[in-house]
């Protein structure tokens, strides 16, 4: 394949490929020798296969693609009752045999294609939303969650090219965990930019985010990070997000080895700024990849604190299943090393519907209109997509 | 060795590796405690968790059985569980502190720490103790700077302790030496 024209290439090809940001760039994985569809009954199996102990390694030996919300809940126990399906698998991991690296700026013609797209919904209205949102106000009263991050859902019909939309997309916002999956039935097409887990021999690190500010012409990396410390709502917000993810780590790492990296600073992206910490821990010795997965996953920042009551809060109250959404796209290696994001702002198309979610948390000095706002503020990037 | 016993809380494992430092740590669910365990500890800690006490029915049996027996702690929803074993009422709080910075002060019914000093602590909690409360051999010894809130007692007699907030906590500066004085205790 010629790396200048390959994206066009490959979208004429008609076979699936992953593009997964890397530091300098983008990864394309393709040439898939297998396609593990996750179940309840394979993943365990499916997860032992990366504990592996070869004496060589190549570059392909790794499995790329996606936990989705449901299938994370099942690993760790915990119940979902019954919600309104898509039938989307609950995960899809495929077996590169190619990986090709790929320059920062995508080079991509895209083709023509009739566009049929009708105007998002959304699945919960102001009212409703608000009326969910001071129930859980008064679950936080009574100490039953201290954060919770509520779904909604904005859906259309469409056809789209996802290879024209990702290329627009990093365009406009190079997010540190972009991907791209294009499979035959289905493509999900993601800015994502948080990253829940990395994993090298046994270090691990995980880099929350939590609090997000839009960028205008007055502000600065510093005037940015002076609003967050002014801001007690993100400062707490952030702090307990910390405390979370240095238990999650805690309970795989050892003892005394779980540090705070780096402790509320600011990133800057193209449009925003996100208040992130960086945490990380040396590895206990037996610990394997479904240890590691069950322990973070799903990640703590787009859920809420406690994990487990404030799952069952969530899992009760959402009627549509997150799909992907809140679960994690990322690889594994045949060794174990790996790298995952949390799925959020991501478009997935399956059965020509496109579905955006989005949450915003309740704390306990939220206010309902602000995080119905904010909701929208964090879709509409992906919905210009469609314009 | 130290029998944590967790009330499916997202800080668990903070205390347990900080309790690590110490001790050997054993750690399991509070709907599945096992029994030898709970025999072999010296001491046992209640840990942080989502709810009020007397949504934890066993680990309040747990109390009543070993109250006097064996060194026991609590940690928020901990502290809280004692206190509520003991016949105090835990009610829900105007102002609600969570991942919140604030100052304690220490009295003067306190054996372990010096009167007057001041800690900078981590607080996730909804719920505090409903005051006046008394109990043989329990005092209060530390108080929120601001709200006068319950944030540590001590029962020197029967070696029970608690804090209200988080040692563990990153928000907690100096937590380790917290934690130390009531091991030593």
């Amino acid at each position: 394949m010629n790396k200048n024209n390959i994206l066009n290439e490959i979208s004429l090809l008609d076979k699936p490929y992953v593009i997964y940001k890397s530091k300098k760039g983008f990864n394309l994985y393709t040439n898939f020798s297998k396609k593990i569809v996750l179940t309840k009954k394979n993943i365990i199996n499916f997860l032992k296969k990366t504990n592996q102990k070869q004496k060589k390694y190549k570059k392909t030996d790794l499995y790329v693609g996606f936990f989705g919300y449901e299938i994370l809940n099942d690993l760790i126990q915990v119940k979902i009752p019954k919600q309104k399906k898509l039938n989307f698998p609950k995960g899809i991991f495929y077996k590169p045999e190619t990986i090709v690296s790929l320059d920062e700026k995508l080079q991509y013609q895209p083709q023509k294609i009739n566009k049929t797209n009708t105007k998002f919904k959304i699945n919960i209205d102001r009212k409703n939303y608000t009326k969910i949102f001071n129930k859980f106000k008064n679950k936080i009263k009574k100490g039953e969650t201290y954060q919770i991050k509520i779904c909604t859902k904005y859906r259309n019909k469409s056809t789209v090219d996802p290879l024209d939309y990702f290329c627009r997309l990093t365009k406009t916002n190079l997010a540190p965990e972009a991907f791209l999956i294009k499979d035959k039935n289905y493509s999900i097409i993601s800015c994502s930019p948080e990253t829940l887990i990395e994993k090298k021999g046994n270090l691990i690190s995980t880099k929350p985010i939590a609090g997000t500010l839009k960028k205008n012409k007055k502000l600065n990396k510093n005037k940015a990070l002076s609003y967050f410390r002014k801001n007690i709502k993100e400062t707490k917000e952030h702090n307990m997000i910390v405390d979370m993810e240095r238990n999650d780590l805690s309970r795989i790492c050892v003892p005394g080895s779980v540090k705070i990296d780096k402790e509320k600073v600011v990133e800057e992206y193209k449009d925003l700024y996100h208040y992130v910490s960086l945490i990380n821990g040396k590895l206990k010795d037996n610990i394997k990849t479904l240890d590691i997965i069950k322990s973070m996953m799903p990640g703590g920042s787009v859920i809420g604190c406690p994990k487990i009551s404030t799952l069952n809060l969530l899992n009760h109250q959402e009627k549509e299943e997150r799909n992907i959404y809140t679960g994690s796209f990322g690889y594994i290696k045949f060794n174990g090393d790996m790298k995952f994001n949390i799925i959020i702002r991501s478009i997935l198309n399956y059965k020509n519907i496109s579905e955006i979610s989005v949450a915003s948390g309740v704390v306990i000095d939220s206010n309902a209109k602000n995080e119905f706002n904010e909701n929208y503020i964090k879709a509409k990037a992906l919905i210009d997509l469609y314009k | 060795m130290i029998y944590v016993i967790d009330h499916k809380d997202s800080f668990t494992h903070n205390v347990v590796h900080q309790l690590s430092l110490f001790d050997e740590v054993e750690c399991d669910d509070f709907s599945k405690i096992n029994r030898s365990k709970l025999k072999k500890a010296s001491t046992i800690v209640f840990s942080p968790g989502p709810g009020s006490p007397k949504d934890y029915p066993l680990s309040s049996k747990i109390y009543k059985d070993f109250k006097g027996k064996k060194k026991i702690i609590g940690i928020c929803l901990g502290f809280q569980q004692i206190l509520f074993c003991e016949g105090g009422y835990i009610t829900e709080q105007k102002k609600i502190y969570h991942g919140f910075q604030s100052e304690v002060l220490v009295n003067n019914t306190s054996k372990l720490f010096n009167k007057g000093q001041k800690f900078k602590v981590g607080r996730y909690h909804s719920l505090k103790l409903k005051e006046p409360f008394e109990a043989e051999n329990f005092d209060i010894t530390m108080r929120c700077v601001i709200s006068g809130a319950a944030m540590s007692f001590e029962n020197n007699i029967d070696k029970i302790y608690g804090f209200q907030f988080h040692p563990e906590s990153f928000l907690t500066i100096n937590g380790k030496i917290l934690i130390k004085k009531i091991l030593s205790a």
